[in-house]
C-alpha cells in the first residue's frame, strides 16, 4: 500500500478515536478500535497507546516493503460524555472492517456524526434535573423537596454549561454549580417550611457529580490502565472538591450568620 | 408498593440522565429496565445482608448482564446502556455527608462516610471489570472457532484446487 493511502486511513483511524475518546469511551474501547481499522488495511504491526489526554498510534507492515513506520499523535482537549457518537462510532467502524463502506464514504459519515448536535439544550437541562431530582427522591424526599431540588439541578445545568461557554475553567463552572444549589436550596428551607436543604442540594448537585468518572477511573486501574486511569481519577476527584467547595462556601456563609450546625 | 414505586422511579431517573449524555432514544427503555433490575437485586441484597458495598456489588452485575445481553441484540456498545445504569447507585449521600463532616472539621466522621463512599465505588468497578472480563474471553473464544473454521475452509479450497489440477 502506498503511503498515500495510509495517511488517509490514519487519519481516519485517528478521527474515529479521538471522537471516542472525546464523548467518554473507555480507554480499551479507544485502543481496539483504531488497532481493528489499522489492522483492516494492513498493517500487521499496530501499537496504539491511549491515554484520556492524547492519542498515539504507530504502524508498520509485515516483511519486507520499501514505506517506513509511521507515527502519529493526537491531542485531546475537552472531553464530555456522548453515548450516541460512540454507538455510531462503533457501529461505523464495525462496518468499515467488514467492508460494507469504502474509506471515503466513512469519512464522509464520521464528520455527520462528528457535527452532529445531539439532543436540544433545554431537553437535557430539563431531564437531566428530573433525573436528578428524583435521585433525591429516591432517598426520601418529599414532593416539595423534589420541585426545588429539580429548579436547583436545572439552574445548575444552565449556570454550568453557559460559564463552560464562556470558556471559564471546569474548576470555576463546577465550583459556581455548587454555589447556585447551595444557596437556592438555603432560602428555599428557610423559606417554606418542611424542605430539607440537604435533599434539595444532593438533588441538584448529582448532575455534576462525577460517579460515572469515578467508576470509569477504578475500572481502567483494574484493567491495567493505569495512566489512564490514574488521569481519570485526578479529574473525577478535582471535579467532587470543586463542586464541594462551591457548596460548602455558602453553607458556611449561612452558619455564620444564623448559627447552628450542619451534621 | 413502595419496590413498585422505587422501581419506576429509578427507570424515570436513569431516562433523565440518558438524555443528559445523549443516549440513542432507541435504547432509552432498555436501559431504565436494566437499571430497575439492578435496582431490584441491589433491594434484596441490601435487606439480606444490610450492606450497600454488597448490594451496590450485585445490583451493578445485574445491570452489566442485562446490557451485555442488550447489546449483542441492537449491536450496540454496553456502554450505552450502563452509563445511565448505574447512576442510581451513586453514593451522592455519602459523598454530600463527607463535605459536611469535613466542614464541621470532624474527621473520623468524614473518614467513615468518604470510606463507605469509596466502597461503594469500588464495588461498582469490580462488578463491572468482571462481567466485561467474561465478555472479552466470550469475544475471543468466539473469534477463535472463526478462524478455525477459515483456516479448514482454506484448506478444503487448497486440496480441491491440487486435486484439480
Amino acid at each position: 500500500m502506498n503511503t498515500d493511502a495510509s495517511k488517509k486511513l490514519m487519519i481516519f483511524a485517528l478521527y474515529a478515536g479521538e471522537i471516542l475518546l472525546k464523548n467518554g469511551a473507555e480507554t480499551y474501547r479507544v485502543e481496539d478500535t483504531i488497532s481493528l481499522l489499522c489492522r483492516s488495511g494492513h498493517y500487521e504491526y499496530t501499537e496504539v497507546f491511549v491515554t484520556p489526554t492524547g492519542i498515539f498510534v504507530s504502524i508498520d507492515q509485515k516483511g519486507d516493503h520499501t514505506g517506513h513506520m509511521t507515527t502519529f499523535i493526537k491531542r485531546i482537549k475537552n472531553r464530555s460524555i456522548n453515548l450516541e457518537k460512540i454507538s455510531l462510532v462503533n457501529d461505523l467502524s464495525r462496518r468499515f472492517v467488514a467492508g460494507h463502506v469504502c474509506l471515503e464514504e466513512a469519512m464522509q459519515e464520521l464528520k455527520v456524526i462528528d457535527r452532529s448536535p445531539g439532543y436540544p439544550f433545554w431537553q437535557k437541562a430539563v431531564f437531566g434535573g428530573m433525573g436528578s431530582a428524583l435521585f433525591a427522591a429516591l432517598f426520601g424526599a418529599n414532593f416539595l423537596e423534589f420541585f426545588f431540588a429539580l429548579l436547583a439541578s436545572i439552574l445548575v445545568t444552565v449556570t454550568a454549561s453557559k460559564m463552560d461557554e464562556a470558556s471559564f475553567p471546569p474548576f470555576v463552572c463546577h465550583m459556581a454549580g455548587g454555589a447556585v444549589a447551595a444557596l437556592l436550596a438555603v432560602i428555599a428551607s428557610g423559606v417554606v417550611p418542611g424542605v430539607e436543604m440537604d435533599k434539595v442540594i444532593v438533588g441538584a448537585v448529582i448532575v455534576l457529580v462525577p460517579g460515572v468518572a469515578v467508576t470509569n477511573a477504578i475500572r481502567d486501574s483494574i484493567a491495567g490502565d493505569l495512566i489512564s486511569g490514574m488521569a481519570k481519577g485526578a479529574e473525577a476527584v478535582i471535579i467532587a472538591t470543586s463542586i464541594a467547595i462551591g457548596v460548602g462556601a455558602v453553607l458556611k456563609t449561612w452558619l455564620l450568620l444564623t448559627g447552628g450546625s450542619l451534621l | 408498593m413502595m419496590i413498585l414505586k422505587e422501581l419506576l422511579i429509578v427507570n424515570f431517573i436513569i431516562c433523565g440522565f440518558a438524555f443528559l449524555f445523549n443516549a440513542p432514544l432507541s435504547s432509552l427503555p432498555k436501559a431504565g429496565f436494566g437499571g430497575a433490575m439492578g435496582w431490584l437485586a441491589h433491594l434484596g441484597t441490601v435487606s439480606l445482608t444490610g450492606s450497600v458495598i454488597i448490594g451496590s456489588f450485585t445490583g451493578t452485575l445485574v445491570i452489566a448482564l442485562l446490557g451485555e445481553m442488550f447489546s449483542i441484540r441492537d449491536k450496540k456498545p454496553m456502554t450505552v446502556f450502563i452509563v445511565p445504569g448505574i447512576v442510581p447507585f451513586v453514593p451522592g449521600f455519602g459523598l454530600y455527608n463527607t463535605m459536611l463532616a469535613i466542614l464541621e472539621q470532624d474527621y473520623s466522621m468524614a473518614a467513615s462516610y468518604g470510606t463507605d463512599a469509596f466502597f461503594v465505588g469500588l464495588a461498582i468497578a469490580f462488578a463491572l471489570t468482571i462481567m466485561l472480563s467474561i465478555n472479552t474471553y466470550r469475544k475471543s473464544k468466539k473469534q477463535n472457532r472463526q478462524m478455525k473454521k477459515e483456516r479448514e475452509s482454506d484448506k478444503c479450497v487448497e486440496t480441491t484446487l491440487s486435486e484439480s489440477s
